[in-house]
């Protein structure tokens, strides 16, 4: 039985690795949108309000199994980088704030508490062209997209939390 | 009397055997090319033409098509893949030649008068493909959640389709889940669409997402509406817009 675990855990665990999508490289460029959105609470936000943190941007909705499976990656993603200039915005597909609630209820486990922000009319989905969910950005901290991923992935594993550390600015020494 | 209800037992078996069992026929449509196609009879006027999605043939569209066929609309389902040896699968999609779906379009219109091609997701490029090649007219196009994009698209950049959808001049029905991504982007669909002047109408399904009559993890409201599937087909026929006439 244990030779068994010993054998199939590993298995398991690199055809996990396997499947799980890397982040594309993209020429530096701005944003298409501002994404002046706000969030559960109805605080606005826009990514203006970021300049100077590296920001993953994730567009996504409760009846996405995809989305779902990635999201306590993302909440270990935000722990992992939790005393550096690193944010998570998700932006949800034009569902009602009850239902958002109801998701987050739903992934108490995972303890998600990172930015949830409301396309309620889907214009930051049409502005950004979304075809694919989840569908993933992550800016650099002049605000410049760098990588993309259409689909899930595991966001706390080792290559993609060491791209996205790259792009951290350097904190200058006290 | 015992005659009578013979007479009307045997009129009633017979009228379902002639509406409803399907039968296998394999379609010559190039040389060493033959297209499994399962046939759905409901009479000679009214065709369905139902081309697989990168899901393949999927059961689903196979009790759907004996529901149509009971609705008097004759279906065949064609396994596109299986004709070519190909895996099921989305690059396989896009390597099956329109040229096939035309074969199959000419030996239906030796038969029916009125030819009405269905698919969905990928299978929407099957269906245009296919139409380009036409040597009859076609009643009209049904598209379920339908993805005619040419490549993924980057962030806030133009989406690129497929030079077919500008080049398609066929009525247009498109049936599209408001849970899933490409709702919100079926206005640049339907203007690429009427480029080539084809007639477009959208109609809405609230609360499905894409492939809502398959999915394994379908909820009770998505099973619910996978059952009358028959009606959402024949209801988008009937709203099928009639083009308008080029001018000369």
């Amino acid at each position: 039985m244990k030779w068994a675990a010993a054998v199939l855990i590993p298995l398991m665990l690199s055809i996990s690795a396997a499947n799980a999508k890397e982040l594309k490289p993209l020429a530096p460029r701005d944003a298409p949108s501002a994404l002046a959105l706000k969030d559960l609470d109805g605080k606005p936000h826009s990514l203006a309000d970021y300049k100077g943190r590296v920001v993953l941007i994730n567009f996504w909705a409760t009846w996405c199994p995809p989305c779902r499976a990635e999201m306590p990656s993302m909440q270990r993603l935000k722990e992992a980088l939790k005393d550096k200039p690193f944010t998570i915005l998700a932006v949800d597909m034009a569902e009602s704030e009850a239902e958002v609630r109801q998701f987050l209820k739903d992934m108490k486990d995972a303890k998600l508490d990172f930015t949830i922000l409301m396309d309620k009319d889907g214009r930051a989905l049409k502005e950004w062209k979304v075809f694919v969910f989840p569908t993933s950005y992550v800016l650099d901290a002049e605000g410049k997209l760098r990588y993309s991923l259409l689909g899930s992935t595991e966001w706390d594993e080792f290559d993609t939390l060491k791209k996205i550390e790259a792009l951290l600015p350097q904190i200058p020494a006290q | 009397m015992k005659f009578f209800l013979a007479l009307f037992w045997t009129f009633l078996l017979g009228s379902t055997l002639a509406f409803a069992a399907p039968d296998s026929k394999s379609i010559l449509v190039a040389p060493n090319v033959e297209i499994p196609v399962t046939r759905y009879h409901a009479g000679k006027r009214n065709l369905i033409l139902w081309l697989p999605s990168e899901r393949g043939v999927v059961q689903a569209e196979h009790d759907t098509a004996a529901k149509l066929a009971r609705r008097g609309y004759s279906v065949w389902v064609a396994d596109l893949f299986g004709a070519r040896f190909l895996p099921v699968g989305p690059s396989s999609v896009d390597e099956i030649p329109a040229a096939d779906v035309a074969g199959l379009i000419q030996a239906a219109a030796k038969k029916y008068r009125k030819i009405i091609l269905l698919s969905s997701g990928r299978g929407a490029a099957l269906a245009l493909g296919g139409a380009q090649h036409r040597g009859r007219p076609i009643a009209g196009v049904v598209l379920l959640f339908p993805n005619l994009l040419a490549g993924s698209p980057e962030a806030g950049e133009e989406a690129a389709y497929l030079p077919l959808t500008r080049q398609t001049h066929l009525p247009i029905a498109i049936l599209q889940g408001d849970k899933s991504p490409w709702h919100w982007q079926l206005d640049a669909l339907k203007q690429q669409l009427e480029q080539g002047g084809s007639r477009v109408v959208i109609t809405t399904l609230p609360g499905m997402r894409d492939r809502f009559y398959f999915r394994e993890d379908a909820l009770p409201h998505e099973r619910e509406l996978a059952d009358r599937l028959d009606s959402l087909i024949v209801d988008a026929i009937k709203s099928l817009p009639a083009l308008k006439r080029k001018s000369p």
